[in-house]
This record gives structure tokens, sequence and C-alpha cells, in this order.
């Protein structure tokens, strides 16, 4: 075996809706080190999500189905075990931070007795012991007045308290690996600063993450490594400065441009036309091809695969070693 | 920007106040205030965009929303070409409805989903009598003017993605020949990918129309992309305005460095703070 922390292989997730058959995850791999930071980016639909839930089988079947793939998490296929051992491994091993605090903690219990009751759950211990025990995880989160918040509902929070009591959950029990599925966008950005800090701090360079984003900046921020997807598959993967400096997929050079950034507020935007395509329709060959500027015929006819560019940095298109090269236009 | 006269103030807005009231106990008596807007001062000149930038809560939606008249000013003026927007009564308002547009965040729920396209965009040119010709050739040259597929306009909105809608919220603002448009949010809900272009489109109908924005967004950097000057807003408040580069670059308020200090910025690397 490897010594990979999470290794998912081939993942192929489809849906089968009433609108019709179609893959929501195409033959995506990923691999996450321990103590890594790695960025999952892309655009809504693309896919991110659902790899992400995937990983812990939290998507509802029917209507999805996982075709094909396997996901290890220290050796072991996760997509093998049934109910009662994926349960031990959810919060404990692996847990997440959920882009809406306030739809992911329950209305009805009070701040305290969520926090106990996950405490519980994984560990033989009394009650009382698990409430200091979360008292003081909310201190660490900096939540002010922690043994008063104990006994708020989570709609008496602000949206970054809610998402500091989320990140308290999620890094109770100590886990392995932390799936983070936009943690922040829901949040303004100097709460988003803070959040970030405070994820920064709490992992002590030991806790791998997932980041699943749509902002370029925040993988920017945080991560070590960085896979961008297009419409159900990996279309780019390597370090965070081969990425950001010499990107070789179209779209990722499309997207670092089109970004509006604060250092040079005169120049026009660099749009990508086009829309992003529905899953139900993908183009054929490539998916980007027809939103791409450098398309040719070769494109339409098969699909790219991945392919090694340099140490470790990959791209998902026919010319990358050519554009790899190019000066993209903004940097 | 490309305006004759740029210097004429198309809106004058003095301490502005927008306080809601909290009424207690069975009376109803006001025993206080939320003082959403609480004494704002800005001008917008004409053909000129104000970008508006503040985290959630801090007024800048219902400011631009009484602007509108959508919501009750508890005092001030708001002085639009002449006439205060304030103290009009009904069929002054109804007149400068058209003259002031606004598009809002979510390009779905702005939308009635029981009218196609053609209705939705020349609702306002009819009602406003301004119909010349047929309302297909005004609702095609619309279609044209913000990119959309001319043959589209028998469709209804949730036929259409999120960036075309938003192009659709677009083309009704701008349907009625509007001078200043309220610009909440436009690019918000849309997918990265999709931003530039609509940030690139308001940018060309601005230049086009000789139209004037005033653009709120929580997004520093995508209002400094449109802005030509720049008001930060905190707590009901203005904290900072001035031309978009004084301000990023020089900015003068604590408020404003610890937003400009927040915005992650790929490819220039962040000061930790610790």
């Amino acid at each position: 075996m490897n010594s990979f922390l999470l290794d998912i292989r081939n993942l192929t997730v489809s849906f089968n809706t009433d609108d019709g058959f179609f893959q929501a995850v195409d033959d995506v791999s990923l691999h996450l080190e321990r103590g890594e930071i790695v960025g999952l980016v892309g655009e809504s639909g693309c896919g991110k999500s659902v790899t992400a839930l995937s990983i812990l089988k939290l998507l509802p079947s029917p209507p999805a189905v996982i075709e094909k793939g396997e996901i290890f998490f220290k050796g072991q296929n996760l997509l093998n075990l049934d109910s009662g051992q994926l349960r031990k491994v959810r919060g404990r091993a692996i847990s997440m931070i959920f882009q809406e605090p306030l739809s992911a903690l329950s209305p009805l219990q009070r701040i305290g007795q969520q926090l106990v009751e996950t405490l519980q759950l994984h560990e033989n211990i009394p009650k009382k012991e698990a409430w200091d025990i979360s008292k003081s995880w909310l201190e660490k989160v900096k939540i002010p007045d922690p043994a008063e918040r104990m006994y708020a509902y989570p709609f008496q929070l602000s949206g970054g308290m809610q998402q500091r009591v989320m990140i308290a959950m999620a890094m109770m029990l100590e886990p392995d690996l932390i799936i983070a599925d936009e943690p922040t966008t829901a949040l303004d950005v100097t709460i988003q600063a803070r959040i970030f800090k405070l994820i920064r701090e709490m992992r002590q360079e030991k806790t791998s993450i997932l980041l699943i984003t749509h902002d370029m900046g925040v993988i920017w921020e945080m991560c070590d490594r960085v896979l961008v997807m297009y419409a159900s598959k990996i279309v780019e993967e390597g370090g965070k400065d081969a990425i950001f400096e010499q990107p070789a997929h179209p779209y990722t050079r499309g997207l670092l441009n089109s970004i509006p950034r604060l250092s040079d507020h005169l120049g026009r935007l660099i749009a990508i036309p086009g829309q992003v395509p529905s899953p139900l329709n993908y183009p054929s060959g490539c998916h980007f091809r027809d939103r791409c500027m450098h398309a040719f015929d070769r494109c339409a006819q098969e699909q790219p695969d991945l392919f090694d560019l340099d140490d470790g940095h990959k791209a998902a298109c026919f010319i990358a070693s050519n554009l790899i090269n190019k000066e993209y236009i903004r940097q | 920007m490309t305006s004759q006269n740029v210097n004429k103030n198309l809106l004058e807005v003095e301490d502005l106040k927008t306080w809601f009231p909290i009424r207690r106990g069975i009376l109803a008596r006001t025993v206080g205030y939320v003082k959403a807007v609480d004494g704002v001062s800005f001008c917008v000149k004409k053909g000129e965009t104000l970008g508006l930038v503040g985290e959630s809560g801090c007024g800048k939606t219902t400011l631009g929303r009484t602007l509108l008249g959508l919501e009750r000013a508890y005092s001030g003026k708001a002085v639009f070409d002449g006439d205060d927007l304030l103290s009009l009564n009904r069929f002054q308002t109804r007149a400068l409805r058209r003259r002031i547009q606004i598009i809002f965040q979510d390009p779905l729920s702005s939308l009635n989903p029981r009218m196609n396209v053609l209705d939705i965009v020349t609702e306002g040119i009819v009602a406003f009598k301004m119909l010349e010709g047929t309302k297909e050739e005004h609702a095609v040259q619309l279609m044209r003017d913000v990119g959309l597929d001319a043959g589209a306009i028998y469709r209804y909105p949730h036929e259409f993605s999120g960036g075309q809608r938003q192009r659709i919220n677009i083309a009704r603002a701008v349907s009625l020949k509007p001078d200043f448009i309220v610009c909440d949010e436009p690019v918000s809900a849309l997918d990265v990918s999709v931003q530039a272009q609509v940030i690139n489109l308001l940018e060309d109908l601005r230049d086009k129309y000789n139209l004037s924005y005033l653009f709120i967004s929580h997004d520093l950097s995508v209002v400094s992309h449109i802005a030509d000057r720049v008001a930060v807003m905190n707590r009901g408040r203005i904290v900072e305005q001035g031309a978009t580069r004084n301000v990023i670059e020089t900015p003068q308020d604590p408020y404003t460095r610890k937003l400009i200090a927040a915005v992650p910025v790929p490819g220039i690397r962040m000061q930790k703070t610790s």
C-alpha cells in the first residue's frame, strides 16, 4: 500500500433523475498525504461537492449511484464499509464542515447538547465530562462566553459564530481528515479571514484538509496542492505555485484571468465566453472545448486524459505542454 | 466616464437616514430605532459609477432601496436631477420610477416565472406607453444589447442559466432608458467564469447609454473594477469615500484597511497576522 491518507481512484458517480441520467463525477482520482491541505476548485455543478460527499457516502441513493472507483482511507476502502462501520469513521476519523452552518446544525437543540452528543457517540465518557470538553472547545474556537453559549440555539448566533461551532464540532474528536465544503462562502471577507486563521491555528500541521471552494483566492491562501475541476472531470492538478504561475489548462488560465483583482483595478476583465454546460448534455470530447479559444478538431473527437507535465503537475489538454510555457495574460 | 457633462451631479444625497422603529407593548409604542442607514452623504455624477462596499448588515442594500422608494427614509435629502426623491407625491414618484432602475442579486427570484422574456423586458415599456412598433421589435433589440440570442424571447426564466437570467434582468432595467441604475450585488450569485462577462456587459451599457450606477457589493475586488469612485460603508455610515485608486491604494480609515487586507488575492502573498 502507499502512504496516502486518502486515496480516491477513478471515482465515477452518476445520478438517475427525472430529467435523465448523467455523470456528475467522471473518473476522478485524488489523493491527500498526512498533514496536507488540498484544494478542489470549480464552479457550481462541476461535481466537487459530489466528490466530497461520496467520501463518507453521504449522497442519497437513489438518485446517486457510485458506478466505479475506490476510496481508500488509511488503506481501507470506505465504499465497502456498512453503515455501522461508516458511523465510526464519520466525525471520528473524517469530519466535515459544511457551507451553511445554520442548516447543518440542528435548529431544535442547544449548541451544548449537539456538541455533547457528538462526543458521547464516539467516546464512552459521562455527560458532565463531555460538557466540560465541549465548553473548552468553544473556548478554543474563540467564542466569547463559552459557558453561556452552550445554552444558545444556533439561530441566536451570527454566521461567523455558527461556523466556529461547526469547526469545534469537526475538530473535537481530533480527526485525521477534515473535508471543508465551501466553509466560508456564506460569510463576509473579514469573517472569512478570521475563520481561515482559526483553521490554520487549530490543525497545527497535523490534520489534513480537503478544501472545496470556487474561490481561487481562498485556494491561494490555504492550500499546498490544487485540483481544478470542470464539468465532472479533473482538468488540472498540481502544486499551488505551478497552478498559479504556470497554469497549463485553458480553463485554469481563463479562470485566473477572469478574477477581478484589487491590484489592477482599471483593466477590463478577460471573461471566458459561454456558459457552464448542463451535465445532461456535455459536449463530445473535451467538456471545455466550446468555451475554449484553443480548441481544434481533435478536441471534439477524443477526451483528453490527465497527463504529466512536470513533477506532480498534470493537465487534461492536448496542447497543455505548449500552453504551460506561454505566459497567460495576467500574472 | 465618456460623458460630455461629467461634472453635473445626477444624484446628491445629504445626511440620509433610514431608521426602522422598534415597537413594543400593546400600544406598539416606538421604543427605539434600528439605524440601518444613519446619516449618509454622497453624490453620483452623470455617467459615473459609485461603488458601495461593506459587509452584510452594514446598510448598503437599505440605502439602495431607500433611493428607489422601496423603504421610507427617516430624514435627509436625496436630490435626483433637481427633485428631492424623499418628498415626492405619487405622480412624481411614478415619473421617476422610469429613470431609476434596479438590478437585484438573485436573478431567478427577481423574474416572474410565469412571464416569458418578451413580456418581462417589455412590461415597463408598455406601462409607460413608450412602445414604438411592436413589443417583439423592442425585445429583440434589448436581447441584442445584453448579448442574448434574439430567438429566445418566447422562453421562460427557468430555461436560462444564472448568467443569462442576470442579462434578462439587465435588459429589463435598461428597457426604459433610465439615467440611474442601482445594482445590488448583481454578480454575487453568479459562477466565477460568468461574473466577468456580466461586469463587462454593465460597463459596455454604461458607456453606450451614458448611465450612472450605484454598484453595491460586499466584494471590493469586483467593485474596484467597475467603479470610478468607491464609498465604504460600516454600521450605517460611510466611513471613507474617494476615487477607486486612492481608496484601494491609500486607504485612510482602519475599517477600509481591514476590508482590503481580508480579500484573498491570488498571486500576492498576504502577511500572515500570526
